[in-house]
């Protein structure tokens, strides 16, 4: 193999101490949790890789909702009993067939929301359970995933400390379905979705479709058509296809851009759907 | 850099690139039985035990294994005594070129540790990202069954 | 048909003889011996499909610290040769040089350079200056066939192309009675085209050489190999030194599946050690393994097939285009495969026509590849039974009843069609396919489920089937031998030229040799391929081992008997007549024996001194056929033309299996990398004709979570001429997946697939248009 170009491996003792060499050095130095991604795409300008798993930022705590430390692994978080049991498991459901168990022993949550790839299941579904990230860039914050990545569209790393998944109440579900070729890799397209019901109407909406190829985002649009209306049959054929329409769709070399409105469609139908069962019913 | 990493049960100080990638290290100390297949993480040759979970040794850094434990197939023997997974695999028909087979026999390692009764489609889950180009599989989920079955009765333990 | 007799050894799923090393991760692969002052090589790969080199310049590069040697067509031997492990004289063109002036694919050689560490090497490839004139790229069988395409191959010093000013290495055409005359007197006919990508072997260990000088300077090649002695041949040849100068060593070998029959990088490494003294090490990484290595043939084959009403079949004509890529190895002899080896199985049809050319390309280049041709062939023969049955009103299972060879018979294509030329007539003697249909039906449930077509919400199910032959060696062309030689303890070391890649071929030979010899496998030391000390074998391909090889073995060790007797007869006072073995001893009458061991002594120290030692070959006069019925059932996913293979069945028959457990394993392996090939294996090469997912990542093979309840059922025969009476089992399975799959697919949703990948959006589009896909 190939050396990388890493030259230092650096441990700091604390978070600011990690922020300080990340300011430092800029593009000359990366964050890692499980460092995959720092081994895989090596770079000649990163020559330093900032290690943040020494910083008591694994665990998985309940605490009404749910916080998970950045650098826990997803092994942890899918033996974390309070991550088992949130929401009707679906952090178990997607998290179980979320890359390679090989590579779920190291992988860290924060890791793979700094990786920002595109076909991530795993972003998808932070963005409907509604997760905040607790971030550090000298002063801490608490941001929403929108927020978090419009920051990181200008150019910003902030580095990720904490998730928090916000409790919800009982008239709650979240589905989430994944389109891939063989069942060790990444989506062809993901969809997630979740809902909270009142008085029979939707209460809260969020939907968000990955790898479209692009990465995911929330589908304000569609989610505000189904706000506030029941939940048959023909709603979601309705709101699916409108979901189909609104992703930005392009070709790629694992599927045209119609074949992904098709997924999408199909998608966000089977995710309706399975919520709806899992309510008892939306009407 | 200097790491101390104990190797099948030696502590070990070592000198290490601080890029290096933990399979890098541990071909050069001599352990050959930690195989490549793509360097990318994708086959699951290279999978080795760090403090007792798989993982793929070409997308870990050397670094990360300080302080910590690790285990390579030519650990899982007890004086003489294959593993029960090893054992099981041989006689099963698990292996036929045996390119995949030290990364898969620490994958079930992993798994049967955790899990260890696990069913069918939870040792396919468990050795998802182990590919063999041989088999077809199926004799190897059958070894794992097997493995599993005769740890229960008090087999060698690893 | 010959009675099986009852075995001690053969028949039993012994363990691996190298599995103990195997399973505790022994250094025993090629990668796994480390040499001091090993130099690292690294071939710096064409990034032009198709270019003239006008000038390189390694100046730069040869002035690095750590760069040891390189080289270049400028200071290599020009000598043109095939890289293809074939038996000389090879049937594939002399067309490659180990450097050129010219290069045909991206990917392509263009130098190589040979450092103290890999990281040198690539940077010091990275430093060499080519000065490319870059030629038109032609990128499909269409653009290579089309009036004024650029020539590829236009050196005047290549040999064997039938046509190169056409691009055109091969061109095959023989038949039997008037397939015209067939057609027209059928009450059906039916007409296929099928396409097959670009697909790869993806053994999990890459290409990988290590060479060096050993304390008499000869060069040792220690190499990941399917055909050790092709390649002390071929590298002969290539680097113009005579074949004693040269030793080849095949230790563990991480897969092959037919890319190993090739002598892919043995010359650059040799060279390299011949010329610094130093052992050189070329390990491919996946990328170059999937760029610059070896693929299948990507093919379009046409198939017609003419029936009366009563089933019979009138006429089978048979149109295979395939793309050979930038050099010719393999081209000629994979493509009379294709009908070599499915032609015959239906020999009811009185009339037949096969015919086809491969054609050069300036892309990857395709070799050997399990199947060999026969893959391509049996998707669309297969799939257009499965349309003929239906025209005609009769069970797919009744048309394959009223058509397929049977024992004792024989087809005129065996004798017209062999692997580049002529083949060799032979008949049938031990066939089973009628009961692997009748078992094989039953195992997955044909009656029940064909035709039913219910729906589970979006999933809709199906059952297809289709059968096939294969070969058992080249008859006439293959050559193995083995010798055994007796040690004073009653063992015995069995040497082979014979090449185990990950079959097993070490056991099951071993197998034979134990059963002769009535000992048990622990008796039985054996050293395979290795050029100086084991006798000649052809190598692992063309599912010859366990036929050919094992012949050999089986009379080796019978002169060894003979020679045992001799001595005993002699210590015993009876004739050798008189004479059996069992349980590691002589027995003769009246309660009369000898154990081996004594035997030995008596040869080795005592009496008459001599050693116990024989050595016998095999060259096989016919290829008996493995016969193979597959069954399957799928679902097929209505919303996002998904396929799932829920059951997966094949009854095969390849004779007695020497070991059964690893007869099913080499089923089991080959079913599901042909089910990779059906479903979601695709090399996507760009419009520059560069390979765009050279990666596990991006290139998916079957993992553990994609197969199917997967049942291989061996239907066992007697092949009379076959050791211990087995066929061989290596390559046939990899056929099955491709037209059972897509038989099963119509069954489900009335769609006809005749391109693979069956990807989903290729199944969604057929089932929206109603059509082919």
């Amino acid at each position: 193999m190939v050396p990388t170009h890493i030259r230092d491996y650096i441990r700091p003792a604390s978070v600011e101490e990690a922020w300080n060499v990340l300011a430092e050095r800029g593009k000359g130095a990366k964050p890692i949790g499980g460092g995959i991604d720092a081994l895989l795409y090596s770079v000649p300008e990163t020559t330093a890789a900032v290690d943040l798993t020494g910083l008591d930022l694994s665990y998985v705590r309940d605490e009404g909702g749910l916080a998970i430390g950045a650098t826990t692994t997803f092994t942890e978080i899918l033996e974390a009993e309070p991550a088992r049991a949130f929401l009707g498991g679906i952090l178990v459901e997607v998290l179980e067939k979320v890359a390679s168990p090989l590579q779920r022993n190291i992988a860290t949550i924060g890791g793979t929301l700094g990786s920002a790839h595109p076909w991530s299941d795993v972003i998808p579904l932070l963005y409907v359970l509604g997760a905040e990230l607790s971030l550090f860039d000298g002063q801490a914050s608490r941001l929403s995933m929108s927020e978090y990545f419009a920051r990181r569209v200008s150019g910003e790393r902030p580095l990720i400390t904490e998730i928090g998944l916000p409790a919800e109440g009982k008239a709650s579900a979240c589905a989430f379905e994944e389109f891939s070729s063989t069942g060790f890799d990444v989506a062809v397209l993901n969809c997630a979705a979740f809902l909270s019901v009142e008085s029979g109407r939707c209460k809260t909406v969020r939907i968000s479709i990955g790898g479209t190829p692009a990465l995911a985002t929330r589908l304000t649009p569609v989610e505000e058509a189904l706000n506030g209306s029941p939940l048959d049959d023909g709603t979601i054929e309705r709101i699916a296809a409108m979901a189909a329409d609104t992703i930005d769709a392009r070709d790629d070399r694992r599927a045209t851009a119609g074949y992904r409105r098709d997924l999408t469609r199909v998608g966000v139908s089977r995710c309706l759907r399975r919520i709806v069962e899992q309510l008892g019913g939306v009407e | 850099m200097t790491i101390t990493v104990t190797i099948n049960g030696t502590s070990k100080r070592l000198a290490i690139e601080p890029g290096e990638r933990l399979f890098e290290l541990l071909r050069r100390e001599g352990y050959m039985g930690v195989k490549t297949g793509c360097g990318t993480g994708d086959c699951g040759a290279c999978a080795v035990l760090l403090n007792g979970r798989a993982v793929n040794s070409c997308i870990v850094f050397a670094a990360k294994a300080d302080g910590g434990e690790v285990t390579t197939v030519e650990g899982l023997e007890r004086d003489g005594r294959l593993h029960p997974v090893q054992e099981a695999f041989l006689d099963e028909g698990g292996i036929q070129c045996g390119y995949c087979t030290p990364g898969m026999v620490i994958g079930a390692v992993d798994l049967l540790s955790r899990n260890p009764e696990p069913t069918e489609d939870e040792i396919r889950q468990g050795l998802s990202g182990n590919l063999c180009r041989c088999t077809g599989y199926v004799k190897q989920v059958r070894a794992v069954q097997q493995a599993a079955a005769a740890m229960k009765g008090g087999g060698n333990d690893g | 048909m010959a009675e099986r007799p009852e075995f001690a050894i053969v028949g039993k799923g012994e363990r691996k003889v190298d599995g103990r090393a195997l399973v505790t991760g022994k250094p025993v692969f090629v990668a796994d011996l480390r040499l001091p002052e090993t130099l690292h090589v690294k071939i710096l790969g064409s990034p032009k499909a198709h270019a003239r080199i006008r000038s390189i310049d390694v100046s730069a590069a040869e002035a690095m610290d750590g760069v040891a040697c390189i080289l270049t067509h400028e200071n290599t031997p020009p000598t043109r040769h095939t890289t293809a492990g074939q038996g000389f004289p090879e049937p594939s063109p002399y067309d490659a040089r180990m450097f050129e002036d010219k290069v045909r694919f991206v990917g392509d050689r263009v130098a190589a350079v040979a450092a103290e560490t890999e990281a040198i090497a690539e940077a010091a490839l990275a430093a060499i200056r080519v000065d490319y004139e870059e030629l038109e790229p032609v990128l499909s069988i269409d653009d290579a066939l089309r009036e004024g395409a650029p020539v590829i191959h236009d050196e005047p010093d290549s040999t064997g192309i039938y046509d190169a000013s056409r691009n055109i290495v091969a061109d095959v055409d023989i038949d039997v009675g008037d397939v015209e005359a067939g057609f027209d007197g059928s009450d059906a006919v039916v007409e296929v085209v099928c396409e097959t990508q670009y697909a790869q072997h993806t053994p999990i260990e890459t290409h990988v050489v290590l060479s060096y000088l050993d304390s008499e300077d000869r060069l040792i090649l220690r190499t990941s190999t399917q055909v050790p002695f092709h390649v002390r041949r071929i590298v002969a040849q290539t680097l113009g030194i005579p074949i004693r100068d040269i030793r080849v060593i095949k230790p563990r070998v991480g897969g092959g599946f037919g890319t190993k029959q090739e002598v892919l990088l043995e010359d650059i490494v040799g060279l390299v050690t011949l010329r610094t003294g130093r052992p050189a090490l070329i390990s491919l990484t996946r990328k170059e393994e999937f760029t610059s290595a070896r693929t299948r043939h990507p093919m379009r084959v046409r198939v017609k097939l003419g029936a009366g009403e009563d089933g019979v079949l009138r006429a089978i004509e048979m149109e295979a285009i395939s793309n050979t890529g930038a050099y010719g190895a393999h081209g000629l002899t994979v493509l009379a495969n294709t009908g070599s080896k499915t032609l015959p199985l239906y020999n009811k049809a009185p009339n037949a026509h096969f015919f086809g050319q491969a054609v050069y390309t300036t892309l990857p280049v395709p070799g050997a590849y399990r199947g060999y041709g026969a893959t391509q062939g049996y998707f669309p023969l297969e799939t257009a039974m499965d349309e003929l049955a239906e025209r005609l009103g009769i069970d797919p299972i009744e048309l394959r009843r009223l058509n397929h060879i049977r024992l004792d018979e024989t087809s005129p294509i065996f004798e017209k069609l062999g692997e580049g030329r002529e083949g060799v007539e032979q008949t049938v003697k031990s066939c089973e396919l009628e009961r692997c249909l009748q078992v094989g039906a039953e195992r997955i449930g044909w009656a029940e489920k064909r035709g039913k077509k219910h729906r589970d919400g979006s999933w809709v199910p199906g059952v297809g089937m289709s059968i096939m032959m294969q070969g058992s060696g080249i008859p006439l062309i293959d050559m193995a031998a083995a010798t055994l030689k007796m040690n004073e303890d009653g063992s015995f070391n069995l040497l082979i030229g014979a090449t185990d890649i990950g079959t097993g071929s070490d056991t099951i030979l071993a197998q034979i040799a134990a059963e002769v010899l009535a000992v048990p496998l622990d008796k039985m030391l054996v050293t395979s391929s290795d050029t100086d000390f084991t006798p000649f074998d052809v190598g692992a391909y063309a599912s010859s081992t366990t036929y050919v090889s094992g012949m050999a073995v089986q009379r080796a060790a019978e002169k060894i008997r003979d020679q045992i007797f001799e001595v005993a007869a002699s210590a015993l006072g009876v004739a050798s007549s008189e004479l059996s073995l069992a349980n590691e001893s002589v027995v003769g009458p009246d309660g009369k024996s000898l154990s081996l061991a004594d035997v030995c002594q008596r040869a080795m120290y005592e009496s008459d001194q001599f050693q116990i030692a024989a050595t016998a070959s095999c060259v096989p006069t016919e290829s008996p056929p493995p016969f193979l019925a597959n069954f399957a059932e799928v679902a097929v996913d209505t919303e996002t033309g998904r396929i799932k293979v829920l059951h997966y069945v094949a009854a095969v028959d390849c004779g007695v299996a020497i070991n059964p457990v690893l007869a099913e394993g080499q089923m089991e392996g080959a079913i599901v990398n042909g089910i990779g090939y059906a479903l979601t294996e695709e090399m996507l090469i760009s419009s520059r004709g560069r390979v765009r997912n050279p990666s596990l990542f991006d290139y998916k093979i079957p993992g553990m979570l994609d197969i199917p309840k997967l049942e291989v059922i061996l239907v066992e025969s007697y092949e009379p001429t076959g050791p211990m009476g087995a066929k061989s089992v290596g390559e046939i399975g990899i056929n099955g997946p491709i037209p059972t799959i897509a038989n099963a697919v119509y069954d489900a949703v009335g769609v006809r697939l005749r391109e693979t990948p069956f990807t989903p959006e290729r199944v969604l589009r057929a089932i929206r248009d109603g059509s082919t896909a």
